[in-house]
């Protein structure tokens, strides 16, 4: 048995299809340029992050999985070996579940390999463990084999020289047709229910280093996937056509029972990990913290944060802590939060520089949390490309002048093409309040303040106007 | 080493030894098997023990879908099929019948990948083999075809009468007590056909190899019996000289075999 596996592994695809999945793997990984790359959570930098965008990656390997399954599933037809094979002895199960096991142990490698060489990036980067990734990594292993096999079944019930493309090309269109669900922005938006669209082995990427996966997602896919390969398992190994049905039993049920575990919207499936984003302070007061993934921030944030602290202390109300948050701000922005902190995002396009190549000098991030006295934006990403942008950030720009007694762009890389028009708007708005008497001066920044807290009204005109009383 | 001393070093299982309680290795009566819709064997008997059995016909006589039947692949719908003793038709499980079953098809098929020897090997394993006797086996087995020297060769690196040798490796791999051979002879050279009639003569003390062919010339070579069926229905079972002597010199054929082929033949299908 064990040198008949032995054989298998050797000459059946299994090897083959293990190295090509850590190749394209690797290509996709390092050759394209994406979110896995240059995003806020890396698949070299954090452990959940890369379990969670190498599932990502299924997307544009998992049809080719099941094309490759289905060119192995030929085999038999091809070779001509039914007559001699109808004649032995040993059940065919013995058979099929030698040579799914070789796959098994090939493909499976393959992933795994691809995973260790991420895993080996993150450990020298030093970053944050727990096992997260764990569960991620399994349940992409299953789903992997899992379609292989399905690839091999539908092949040996179809063997015919177009059943392997056509896998591949059903494979794409069911991956993209579960990308389809309703809030997803794709062409077909909606066109699933969410949990249907977590019936897809590609997970979204996560959108920071403390996102993870629920475990009811994880639960749910392990059955479901579970019961595909127990189907594909005994569509091989039948030889009859009530065999054939019977052996649909196991995916109707798999589906059956992970639809009622999936969750139904994405803050449920894709949640905060309440260890990766416990605070983790500097010591002393007043507070300054980030989150335990990010622990390595700290030293860099305390100083800025606490002199800008000092600063708002003028205000009346003054918020009294600078905290990182978890919370993004949505698509279409305003998110609610504890004014007694100054939140700050490190997903925002402020604090993208952070964590990325040319740190912010610590005058920078003074004046980025003293932006609209200590508030957020209350724009969502989608809203850069708008007027609305400018005139918000002129505003906030102000505010921090005014605490800083000094003119100051905020800092920050993205939507670079508005710098022009920001400033020449903020530094006549600078100039309009500093002629202000002293007290409405202060009354007029601590109206754009509340204005910015609750999202309510132009703070460009709140500035100009004093808001509503 | 010769396989004569691999023959004698081997373990020799209990079942091997126990006396056996049938009288026939095969024994047909009535039997009825369908190819499709068509009784392509129909209401044949026949009882084959040790020794080398040919098996003559036309083409389409239903020798090949006597040997599936024999082979247990083909279901018989009527009449009895005995394998050792053993009604095929009422087996509750073959495995046992099977394991004492060589069977080398018409269209031989075969994993294009592996070696020779892997794939014996792999044959060796479906055929349920002791694990302790599978290299000694598989070894044996392909000396005795002589692809010794390709036996680490792939299977599609062959040529056509190396691939029918490494078949009948295979099907001899288990020692069977019944070998079923199906047109053995296809695509082999003059001096393979020779090897391939000695290796029938070692064979023929102890095994009840059935050789289907349509070729009259290796069944005077090599058997010692000879069964001529025609339209699924036997029409002849006797020595090869009493086939010989069935001719005269008025019938069809080169040798005094093939005149008895065609007489026989010829006064089968005369209508009564």
């Amino acid at each position: 048995m064990k040198r008949i596996l032995g054989i298998e592994l050797r000459r059946s695809s299994a090897l083959v299809i293990g190295l090509l999945f850590v190749v394209a793997s690797l290509a996709m990984l390092y050759l394209m340029s994406g979110p896995w790359q240059n995003g806020s959570a890396e698949w070299t930098t954090e452990w959940t992050a890369s379990a969670m965008w190498q599932r990502y990656l299924l997307l544009f390997s998992w049809p080719f999985v099941l094309g490759a399954g289905a060119v192995q599933g030929l085999r038999d037809h091809r070779s001509g070996v039914g007559e001699l094979m109808a004649s032995v002895p040993k059940p065919r199960w013995h058979r099929i579940a030698v040579l799914c096991g070789a796959v098994g142990i090939g493909l499976g490698s393959g992933a795994l390999v691809t995973f260790l060489v991420g895993a080996v990036q993150v450990s020298f980067h030093g970053a944050y463990f727990s096992f997260g990734w764990l569960p991620i990594l399994l349940v992409g292993l299953l789903a992997l084999v899992a379609s292989f096999w399905a690839g091999m079944a539908v092949a040996s019930l179809a063997p015919y020289l177009l059943t392997p493309p056509l896998m591949t090309a059903f494979g794409f269109a069911a991956v993209i047709l579960l990308l389809s669900t309703p809030g997803s922005g794709t062409v077909a938006d909606g066109a699933v229910p969410y949990r249907v669209g977590l019936l897809s082995p590609a997970m979204n990427g996560p959108s920071d280093a403390f996102t993870t996966v629920a475990a009811s997602v994880d639960v749910g896919q392990a059955v479901w996937f579970a019961g595909l390969g127990a189907t594909a398992f005994a569509l091989l190994a039948a030889r009859s056509v009530r065999g054939r049905l019977v052996a649909l039993l196991p995916v109707l049920v798999g589906v059956a029972v992970a639809l009622p575990i999936l969750p139904t919207d994405k803050a449920t499936a894709y949640p905060v990990d309440a260890d990766a984003a416990a605070p983790v302070c500097a010591e002393g007061l007043p507070k300054v913290c980030v989150t335990t993934v990010e622990q390595s921030l700290l030293s860099t944030v305390a100083g800025p944060g606490r002199a800008a602290l000092a600063l708002l202390a003028k205000l009346p109300d003054a918020p009294t802590s600078v905290q990182q948050t978890t919370v993004h701000q949505p698509q279409g922005g305003g998110v609610r939060y504890d004014p007694s902190t100054v939140p700050f995002d490190s997903n925002d396009y402020l604090w993208k520089p952070v964590s990325g190549l040319t740190p912010l000098t610590p005058e920078e991030l003074k004046t980025s949390f003293l932006a609209g006295a200590g508030t957020r934006t209350c724009l969502g990403s989608r809203e850069e490309w708008d007027q609305r942008y400018v005139r918000e950030r002129a505003a906030r720009t102000v505010a921090a002048a005014w605490l800083a007694g000094q003119y100051h762009p905020l800092p920050g890389r993205s939507a670079q093409y508005a710098n022009a028009d920001v400033d020449r708007l903020g530094l006549s708005a600078w100039n309009a309040l500093r002629a202000l008497p002293e007290p409405e001066q202060l009354r007029r920044v601590m109206a754009l303040r509340s204005a910015a807290l609750r999202c309510d009204g132009d703070l460009l005109d709140v500035l100009a106007s004093g808001g509503a009383r | 080493m010769t396989g004569k001393e691999d023959d004698m070093a081997r373990t020799v299982s209990a079942s091997e030894v126990a006396p056996t309680t049938y009288a026939w290795e095969i024994k047909a009566e009535g039997l009825v098997v369908k190819a499709g819709r068509r009784r392509a064997v129909n209401g044949l008997d026949l009882s084959m023990g040790v020794g080398v059995h040919g098996l003559l016909g036309p083409n389409g006589a239903g020798k090949t879908t006597f040997i599936r039947a024999l082979a247990t692949i083909a279901r018989p719908s009527d009449g009895a099929l005995e394998l050792f003793g053993e009604d095929v038709r009422r087996a509750r499980d073959l495995r046992q019948v099977r394991r004492r079953i060589g069977y080398l098809p018409q269209q031989f098929g075969y994993y294009r990948r592996f070696t020779v020897r892997e794939f014996v090997e792999y044959l060796a394993w479906l055929k349920e083999m002791p694990k302790q006797d599978v290299p000694g086996a598989v070894q044996r087995a392909i000396e005795r075809v002589g692809l010794a020297d390709r036996a680490d060769d792939k299977m599609k690196t062959l040529s056509g009468g190396m691939v029918r040798r490494a078949g009948i490796a295979q099907a001899i791999v288990n020692d069977p007590a019944v070998l079923l051979l199906d047109e053995p002879t296809a695509g082999l050279d003059p001096a393979q056909r020779m090897q391939f009639r000695e290796l029938l003569h070692e064979l023929r003390a102890d095994t009840c190899v059935v050789v289907s062919t349509h070729l009259v010339e290796d069944v005077a070579a090599a058997c010692t019996d000879v069964a001529l069926i025609d339209e699924g229905q036997l029409v002849f079972q006797g020595t090869v000289a009493d086939l010989a002597a069935a001719g005269t010199g008025s019938d069809v054929g080169d040798s005094d075999t093939e005149r008895g082929y065609s007489a026989l033949l010829a006064n089968h299908r005369r209508p009564v």
